[in-house]
């Protein structure tokens, strides 16, 4: 622990501390704009000039490249170096083009405020400005390189820290240039990050583009609720509109970037479209009356029928108190649910993983950048959980082995191992490479579950060969972590992925396990829903009539395949549809009573991550038409009314509440603490929450009471042996992508451009069996009211068999939760006129 | 020539061509390599080295027996030899000229540097223009291989080490010696800030040692002659050995000359250039390249080695000395000398990137009589900054404008006083 | 495209070194031989055989001074500007070969045989004032030389147009 004087004030530091760091901790802040804490130091810029007066080597150095040493004395404020920084800015600002007030960086601008506080309020150069021209670089990232001081950010940030390698600079001397071969879009999903680094405004938020000023927003720490990773993100609105997220920081989580799905998925809150207001039968009615309506229906219903006639639907997207009153509710009324509508048995995965989920083996995603081995089973990073993948770039930067196990055709913007394997057969190379690693260990500490555990891995292991090299690198590491999905995996895999990582956890080795789970909420919507039942089930019993009243909140699957002729037939079998929502589908459209319920942003509310971190947000906004959608924006005389159109949304927590007989405050804040209070009173795993709902800006870690570290479970064999390869079936499976199947971003238009057609990825195999070319357009039939047109894209790095699709919500699935569908080579069918 | 010294490095230089490898042989040519293999150690190679206080001829001056000693004895493989022969500081022609006059000097001399570190490949970075003088190594490169002094194991001693020519796509900050090793692995040619060290993780990461042309070529006469020799060739007590001086501008001979380290500016002018051009008489030099401060007449009789210089508040730099006459204007030629900078700056660091067209657009002003007086202490502070920068580039850059403001401050200021230049067209 | 001689033999030479991205430049040499200069189809060719990013040699193509992201003419003529030649008549000679051949610095003649552009320090400080002819020198030049040199490259290349 180095002592170092700064500004005549003593502070120690742990050893490779630099002095712009140290520094910060005394609260002086350095100027900087090459240095940033994720990129590291590079003394490109040579602002953070300070005077070393005692040191090994005195007079001008850059903090941001210096040791923090024993024994130094700095100086930030001596005339020598404030008059070096105040050069430095000059320099910079010979060619920018002072174009601050037509600049959307104007006002949280680091060159502005080091330009003002450097004291550079003169210009004295005479020369000229060099001037640049500009590129397109896509619907998302506004390019205006005039305006670049070269501080080299952008290119290490998106070539270093991402991985991806479209983005260079060009040119040398004083006409570097930041850009692309030519125009076009960025090809990383994380360039919108492009923006927040840029320390001037050569990278603009496009679409949000001359909508305000930071001054002008209502601006709250948010989080994003576009997977199930709960990176921090920061909201700012205006006139009633979302109008730009930036990424928050949080080291545990997203450290400081996020991905464009998360940074740009808010649309869906300023849609024209949006319900906003209550409909009775699809007529737009007051609240009372749908209120009245509601109530009404489900009386008779109780009356008329058995109460467990009536299901409640919830989601991943519902937040925490909406889940906890919601399954009290259902427990008090003895009600069906609620039910969790979620694709396909990504329900049951989820129960399973977080069953697996011991409180010592949680990885964060700190973890995942500082693991130095990686085993990734059954999830595609950059389509299901986007940030990930940035995770997992810093722990490869690092030297980490990665692997990923998994059928798709996994892309990621670095060298990694990737097995493609049929969901089937994952389990058995997991088990080969643990199994393999453990050869010659002393296993004598294990319990008998342990042990009988141990033995079901030989077993596994004999299915199947793996790459030495990945073993190898397992049994040298010392923080193994283990990410495992819950869409591409068997039902048992999940399990067997705790298991493993807990097998593998060694008193030399510390190992982590990282569940990536369905949707912002699914940690909270696995622990809350009714774990017998599923969406599947549910549309079952409705078909068989055993339940006659569906109330859906905010659903997910179920809402929006309702343009397909078979869900439209099992809707008609309802004596009574309620849907409370903030997004239109052919379910609210369908429903009997429509209440519009709260946006995140409007309602705040808790998320708790797939590491079970709950974080609360508070309201950004009161939410209502935005002004400009509203037509009062126009010269005066205005018409000035007191309410706010638009706005009759409530969150969806609060009409259960209501029939639920709990007595909460007609004030929004009062009761927004009140249902909070109810929510972690109720739930005792819950009760680490602080009822002020302030989690802070790290959240607050939930440890579910589940199986301890050293527990085994005893694992149902279930590997399906049968899989019959001279089958001439396909399996057709949905799958996530980056931008376009996540419910909540798909309809921000912002993404509409980016957002790729649908494409069927196939094995070159089995597109030569079938006889079809890359790129040649097919159509799917997937039943006999259901067929799906789309193109082919031959994919060599993937699983034969399969043929994996964009689960975009508008697909006409004829099967519930999306569940696979085999199909039939004569199903397959080319489109007409092709020449082959 | 009256040349009355010793010609070590021009021993074979001949007037119309190459020398060739027999010739190079016959002047006791890689004996100093078959010496080495068999009878000497690497050790005791780089201790000769270092006893002939051999300084870095690439204008650094860094002593090279110091440089080897610091590839660690376990370092890994492979390690690599770079030759340095990117000489773009201008005014500097030496090593062109020692390539075309014996390339198997140089040849010799990168093998004896990796036998000294035990590396396994030598790489010469040349600049484009030099495409003559790679193609005369890579031809000469294969007679030595065909003649077993290059290539696997030499000599038979079981020692094994290559050669290869790499052309630069042509910039002055390839000639930095980390931002080679950049340029050498197809990235942009920033420099790197060590540590660490090249030597310690280099070209690839491996352990790399750089020396320019010249440098190298003294390696097999060291050698052969031992260090004490080389060390009596200077004329000065601290220089040691030759320098290859090239004289450029308005002297009669302009062209390289071998002369003991030491000799005088004054002799170099009169005896070996040939005196001043008609009519022109000596008003500054610039005395080792476009990065040196200018050398007023106070300095002509100067002994032209690091030390003095160094003790006089200059740089002997590549020994490339730019004679300019009475009737050219200085503060003409810095501007000339910052475009040069201005132009090939690499564009990493701020103060070199933009204080350097800064500096030059000033100075330009004052040159075409639009200067005003505030711009002298802009120039001169703005020049002090530039030092903050990220490598040697820019503090070099500034050398003749802050000798340009010492020593000829008078002729500066009179530009502004005339709104004009005296001596411009 | 590529002739595919030429891609072979870059493709054998890239074969031969521990690092393709290490040839990068003297494939963009042997790339812009062919082309004349490097066209956008140029760079992403040498990107795909060095196993770069397009970007990654885009970067490297505009940070040279020898490799020509615009098109050139035949003869590409580099005058040595620095400061040895420009004390030793530079300037004259620059002047003389813009009012020979009627272009600016910068600019290639309408026929498209040349092109000129002003370039630091070749190396040729005992022969100035120099310049480059594709690469190759030519020094102490007078008027006289440069009518030389300009009428020799025109008899070779009678009938050349663009």
């Amino acid at each position: 622990m180095p002592t170092l004087t700064i500004d005549s004030r003593q502070i120690s530091v742990p050893g490779n501390t630099k002095v712009i760091d140290a520094a910060e901790r005394l609260g002086i802040m350095i100027p900087r704009f090459c240095y940033h804490p994720a990129l590291g130091a590079v003394g490109a810029c040579r602002v953070c000039a300070v005077n070393v007066k005692e040191g090994p080597m005195t007079g001008i150095q850059m903090s941001c490249m210096l040791d923090a040493g024993d024994g130094m004395v700095i100086s930030t404020h001596d005339k020598d170096a404030v008059d070096f920084r105040m050069a430095v800015i000059e320099w910079l600002m010979m060619n920018h083009p002072h174009d601050c007030p037509v600049c959307d960086e104007g006002g949280h601008c680091l060159l502005q405020d080091m330009t003002v506080s450097g004291g550079h309020g003169m210009r004295r150069y005479p020369g000229p400005k060099r001037t640049h021209q500009d590129q397109y670089l896509g619907p998302l990232v506004q390019h205006e390189m005039n305006r670049c001081i070269q501080c080299y950010r952008c290119v290490r940030y998106y070539r270093e820290y991402t991985g991806y390698k479209d983005l260079g600079v060009l040119g040398i001397g004083s006409r570097v240039y930041f850009g692309r071969t030519g125009d076009g879009r960025l090809e990383s999903p994380f360039a919108g990050n492009l923006i927040d680094i840029c320390p001037t405004g050569v990278f603009t938020d496009k679409p949000a583009r001359f909508k305000g000023r930071k001054w002008d927003f209502e601006r709250a720490a948010t989080v994003c609720t576009h997977c199930s990773l709960g990176c921090s993100t920061i909201t700012s609105s205006r006139y009633r509109e979302i109008i730009r997220q930036e990424a928050g920081i949080s080291p545990d989580t997203n450290d400081c970037f996020i991905c464009d799905r998360g940074r740009y998925g808010f649309g869906y809150a300023n849609l024209p479209d949006r319900p906003r207001q209550y409909r009775v039968n699809g007529n737009p009615c007051s609240r009372q009356t749908a209120w009245a309506k509601a109530l009404d229906l489900l009386d008779t219903t109780a009356n008329t029928n058995n109460p467990s006639t009536v299901a409640l639907l919830v989601s991943a997207r519902c937040t925490l108190e909406t889940l906890v009153t919601a399954k009290h509710l259902c427990h008090r009324k003895g009600w069906h649910g609620p039910v969790w509508d979620a694709p396909s048995g990504n329900d049951i995965k989820s129960r399973n993983a977080l069953d697996a989920l011991a409180p010592e083996l949680v990885a964060t995603m700190k973890d995942v950048r500082e693991s130095d081995f990686i085993l990734a089973i059954g999830t595609d990073p950059v389509n299901e959980a986007p940030v990930l993948t940035l995770a997992l770039r810093q722990a490869q930067r690092n030297g980490a082995h990665i692997t990923v196990i998994d059928p798709r055709p996994v892309s990621l913007p670095f060298d990694f191992e990737h097995l493609p394997t049929s969901p089937e057969e994952m389990g058995d190379q997991l088990a080969a490479i643990v199994c393999a690693a453990l050869g010659g260990t002393d296993l004598s500490h294990l319990s008998p579950a342990g042990k009988a555990f141990y033995d079901d891995l030989v077993l596994r292991n004999a299915a199947a060969t793996v790459p030495d090299e990945i073993v190898v690198a397992l049994k040298k590491s010392r923080h193994p972590v283990i990410v495992c999905g819950t869409h591409m995996v068997n039902e048992d895999l999940p399990v067997l992925a705790g298991e493993c990582a807990r097998m593998i956890n060694q008193p030399e080795r510390s190992a982590g396990l990282f569940y990536v789970l369905p949707g912002a909420n699914g940690f909270g919507a696995a622990m809350f829903t009714e774990t017998h039942t599923n969406a599947g089930l549910l549309l079952d019993k409705i078909k068989s009539n055993d339940i006659k009243t569906l109330i859906a909140i905010e659903p997910e699957g179920c809402a929006h395949v309702h343009s397909s002729p078979a869900m439209a037939g099992i809707l008609k079998s309802l004596d009574c549809l309620l849907v409370m929502d903030y997004l239109e589908s052919p379910l609210s459209r369908a429903a009997d009573v429509f209440i519009p319920t709260a946006t995140v942003f409007e309602s705040g509310g808790i998320f708790i991550n797939q590491n079970g971190t709950g974080r609360s947000m508070q309201p950004l906004y009161m939410g209502g038409t935005p002004i400009f959608q509203t037509g009062r924006t126009g010269p005066p005389p205005r018409l000035f009314e007191s309410d706010i159109p638009g706005a009759e949304h409530v969150p969806a927590w609060l009409p259960l509440a209501d029939w639920m007989g709990l007595s909460l405050s007609p004030d929004n804040s009062k009761r927004r603490l009140e249902i909070l209070k109810y929510t972690i009173e109720n739930e005792p795993w819950l009760s680490a929450l602080p009822i002020s709902g302030d989690t802070g800006e790290t959240g607050i870690k939930l440890r579910i009471p589940n199986r301890r570290l050293n527990e085994f479970a005893s694992l149902p064999h279930t590997r399906n042996n049968a899989g019959n390869s001279n089958s001439p079936e396909i399996s057709l499976y949905t799958v996530e992508q980056t931008f376009g199947t996540e419910l909540l971003s798909s309809g921000s238009p912002a993404l509409d451009e980016v957002i790729p057609q649908i494409r069927a990825a196939m094995h070159p195999a089995d597109a030569e069996f079938l006889n079809l070319a890359d790129g040649e357009n097919l159509t799917l039939v997937l039943d006999e009211n259901h067929e799906l047109p789309c193109n082919v894209k031959i994919e060599t790095d993937m699983a034969q068999g399969f043929i994996f699709i964009p689960r975009r919500p508008d697909l006409p699935w004829p099967v519930p939760g999306f569940a696979p569908i085999p199909l039939h080579p004569d199903q397959i069918r080319r489109e007409k006129g092709d020449l082959r | 020539m009256s040349n009355k010294y010793p010609q070590i490095l021009f021993q074979n230089r001949k007037p119309d061509r190459i020398a060739t490898m027999a010739e190079y042989k016959e002047s006791g040519g890689y004996q100093a390599l078959a010496d080495a293999l068999s009878n000497r150690s690497p050790a005791q190679v780089q201790e000769e080295i270092l006893d002939a206080v051999l300084l870095g001829r690439g204008g650094a001056a860094f002593p090279a027996g110091r440089k080897l000693e610091t590839v660690a004895e376990d370092a890994p493989h492979p390690r690599y030899v770079v030759c340095n022969a990117d000489e773009m500081e201008p005014g500097t022609f030496k090593d062109r000229v020692l390539i075309h006059a014996d390339p198997h000097m140089l040849i010799e001399g990168m093998i004896l540097t990796g036998y000294a570190v035990n590396a396994d490949k030598g790489i010469v970075f040349i600049r484009p223009e030099y495409e003559g003088a790679a193609k005369i190594l890579e031809r000469e490169i294969r007679f030595a291989e065909k003649e077993g002094l290059l290539g696997e194991n030499i000599l038979g001693s079981g020692y094994t080490f290559f050669i290869d020519v790499h052309r630069s796509g042509g910039r002055y900050i390839c000639g930095e010696v980390t931002a080679q090793l950049n340029a050498l692995e197809g990235r942009r040619p920033n420099p790197r800030k060590p540590p660490p060290y090249p030597t310690q993780k280099g070209l690839w990461g491996q352990p790399t040692i750089s020396h320019n042309v010249e440098t190298l070529c003294c390696f097999p006469h060291i050698l052969r002659n031992g260090a004490r020799w080389f060390r009596d060739l200077a004329l000065t007590e601290t220089g040691a050995g030759t320098k290859i001086f090239s004289i450029s501008g308005k002297v009669n001979r302009p062209g390289c000359y071998e002369l003991p380290m030491g000799v005088r500016l004054s002799e170099i002018i009169e005896v070996h250039a040939g005196g001043m051009v008609e009519g022109s008489t000596f008003k500054a030099c610039l005395p080792g390249g476009a990065s040196t401060g200018f050398l007023t007449p106070d300095f002509y009789d100067i002994e032209m080695d690091f030390d003095t210089l160094r003790k006089k508040g200059h740089r002997l730099g590549t020994g490339a000395i730019m004679v300019f006459d009475q009737k050219t204007c200085l503060t003409a030629a810095t501007v000339n000398l910052l475009e040069f900078f201005a132009r090939e700056s690499c564009g990493w660091c701020t103060p070199c990137r933009e204080g350097l067209p800064y500096i030059k657009h000033l100075l330009t002003l004052i040159e075409n009589g639009q200067g005003s007086e505030d711009m002298i202490p802009t120039i001169k502070k703005m020049s002090a900054q530039l030092w903050n920068s990220y490598c040697a580039f820019a503090p070099g850059a500034v050398a003749p404008v802050e000798s340009l403001l010492v020593y000829f401050e008078g002729e500066v200021r009179e530009h502004i006083k005339l709104g004009r230049c005296l001596l411009g067209d | 495209m590529l002739p595919a001689d030429l891609k072979k033999n870059l493709q054998t030479k890239i074969a031969t070194v521990s690092h393709p991205r290490e040839l990068v430049v003297d494939v963009l040499f042997d790339i812009q031989m062919h082309y004349g200069h490097l066209t956008d189809e140029a760079i992403h060719e040498a990107a795909e055989l060095c196993g770069m990013a397009p970007v990654e040699v885009e970067e490297l193509a505009t940070f040279y001074t020898f490799t020509f992201r615009e098109p050139v003419g035949k003869y590409v003529i580099h005058v040595c500007d620095s400061v040895v030649c420009w004390m030793n008549g530079y300037q004259t000679i620059r002047e003389y070969l813009c009012s020979k051949l009627n272009i600016n610095m910068g600019e290639t003649t309408p026929d498209g045989l040349f092109t000129l552009i002003p370039v630091c320090c070749i190396g040729y400080c005992d022969r100035s004032p120099a310049i480059l002819v594709n690469r190759k020198v030519h020094g102490s030049l007078t008027p006289a030389k440069l009518d030389q040199l300009i009428e020799k490259i025109k008899m070779e290349n009678p009938a050349h147009v663009e």
